[in-house]
């Protein structure tokens, strides 16, 4: 679990390192430019530094895809191919499987400032490892089930199957969540508070 | 109740060496308590009671013991024995049961708020009548409005799993249903949200009830790790929210709903709450009850190819498409 972590920067982020020193671990270990996990973890370094690209005016929701290297961060990648545009908003996780995605890392994501969060892998049947999203699915099922018992939005959490084939899917799923999540608006009471 | 025979039970096989120790309940420093007695010596059988106030569950204290045990197990802990010996955590054979069946626990919480602030002297069951008196004050209450939410939607009173029962089996309702949890479920998210952040705004993160439970047994629990480190210290807001979502989903077919968390904890958050709408969903999903048969693994290391799967966003995505092109 740890080199998934490590793999998307989680674990870069030591809460009392130094901006400069985050970025440039976070960069090491994200060696796929398109993972800009740490991007969200290191808000404080983008507020001081500032040189990451303005902030736009008003508010866009920020939204992490953990991506299964099999199916959809393939099918993320066929988009990126044929040239079609999906919303800037999604931030791509390259997981193993969807199987090795832990409650943790969706919560410890939408507590370090994402507003919503979506796992996506290979539909049941296809899976690299044979089973792995058939366990995710039923762990899943019951995590959404209890994070909308405990009060947050059902649309904050989604989960979906693309396979590495359809582009289109993950375009138009990727669209729908944004759009979801826009009417939704900003995620506040589980987000982490650092004074 | 059933103190007289317990004891005897537990003189005997100590006596025979049939076991080397026997875990069961003893009075606790102040009434409305009782705490674990690991009894060694068939003379020091006669410190095992068994009352109102047995919330706790015996079966955390098995694992890692050399020994042969003997162990006091009402309904529920019946059950984790179960859960453990599915996880391979024991083996049935170091075990020697001594089934006791259960009328359901007494809500310290409720009596102490019952009472204000007095100080509770003195505690009394009479059939279906609770009487308790402390200094110039007396109060009686309907025994089963006083139970612990766990207790009165109790499925599994007896023992599941016994190698002796110290008395009669009781009545079981197979067919209770958590009502607290279906009226939370048909409120607004809004409503349930505000309703869980009033309950975890009194958590202090003292992890009572993850020390309490029989099924928190990690050898690190995950806020205690420090790479990666999940949880600061000093708590941050949210922690609480996240601490107890994640420590239910860990129960997650495991939870024998045996209420020890709620009864460990100091300020009386109803835990419970979360991990039976987990019961509740795993029932009704999967058709699986934690800790009723040796054979059946847990919901969550098995699958099923036919498994719901209607919280798909791309099968939601699908089903439309087809009803507009329809």
């Amino acid at each position: 679990m740890r080199g998934i972590l490590r793999h998307c920067g989680v674990a870069a982020s030591t809460p009392r390192s130094s901006g400069f020193a985050r970025l440039a671990t976070g960069a090491f270990y994200c060696a796929v430019p398109k993972l800009v996990f740490y991007e969200i973890i290191d808000y404080n370094y983008l507020k001081y530094a500032g040189k990451m690209g303005k902030k736009s005016q008003g508010w866009e929701p920020k939204i992490i895809a953990f991506l299964c290297n099999w199916c959809s961060y393939a099918a993320a990648d066929l988009a990126g191919v044929k040239r079609l545009k999906y919303p800037q908003n999604v931030r791509i996780v390259r997981v193993p499987c969807t199987g090795s995605v832990s409650p943790y890392f969706i919560l410890f994501a939408l507590r370090q400032g994402a507003d919503a969060v979506i796992v996506s892998g290979c539909a049941p049947g296809d899976c690299h490892y044979r089973s792995g999203n058939l366990y995710a699915r039923r762990r899943f099922q019951l995590f959404k089930n209890m994070v909308n018992f405990m009060g947050m939005e059902k649309d904050r959490l989604h989960f979906a199957w693309i396979s590495a084939s359809e582009a289109e899917l993950f375009v138009k799923t990727m669209q729908e969540v944004t759009d979801r999540v826009r009417t939704l608006g900003p995620l506040k009471h589980i987000k982490k508070s650092r004074p | 109740m059933f103190t007289e025979a317990i004891r005897s039970i537990a003189a005997k096989a100590l006596e025979e060496k049939r076991v080397d120790l026997v875990i069961g309940f003893t009075s606790g420093a102040t009434p409305l308590t009782t705490q674990a007695a690991f009894i060694e010596g068939p003379s020091a059988a006669g410190k095992l009671i068994w009352n109102d106030f047995c919330a706790g569950n015996l079966a955390r204290h098995l694992r890692g013991r050399d020994k042969k045990i003997g162990i006091i197990a009402n309904g529920c802990a019946s059950r984790n024995i179960v859960v453990y010996i599915v996880e391979n955590q024991i083996r049935r054979e170091d075990i020697y049961i001594i089934g006791v069946p259960c009328q359901g626990m007494l809500d310290r919480h409720k009596i102490k708020a019952l009472s204000g602030k007095k100080k509770i002297k003195d505690i009394r069951t009479e059939s279906d009548r609770v009487t308790w008196s402390g200094n110039a004050f007396t109060k009686e209450y309907p025994r089963r409005e006083l139970l612990r939410q766990s207790c009165l939607y109790c499925r599994h009173k007896n023992p599941v799993i016994y190698d002796i029962l110290a008395g009669e089996p009781v009545g079981e309702d197979k067919e209770t249903a958590d009502q607290d949890i279906e009226v939370l479920e048909v409120q607004s998210a809004e409503e349930r949200l505000e309703y869980f952040r009033t309950l975890f705004d009194r958590c202090t993160l003292c992890y009572a009830c993850r020390n309490a439970c029989p099924v928190c047994y990690c050898p690190t629990c995950f806020v205690d790790r420090t790479d990666p480190r999940w949880f600061d210290k000093p708590p941050a807001s949210g922690d609480a929210f996240t601490f107890h979502l994640l420590r239910a989903m860990h129960c997650a077919g495991r939870c024998t709903d045996c209420g020890a968390c709620e009864s460990a904890c100091p300020v009386g958050i109803p835990i419970t709450k979360l991990t039976r709408k987990l019961n509740k969903d795993i029932r009704t999903l999967y058709n699986f009850e934690a800790g009723l048969s040796i054979e059946t693994p847990s919901p969550l290391s098995v699958y099923d190819l036919e498994d719901p799967q209607d919280f798909i966003l791309t099968e939601e995505l699908k089903k439309k498409a087809r009803t507009i092109t329809s």
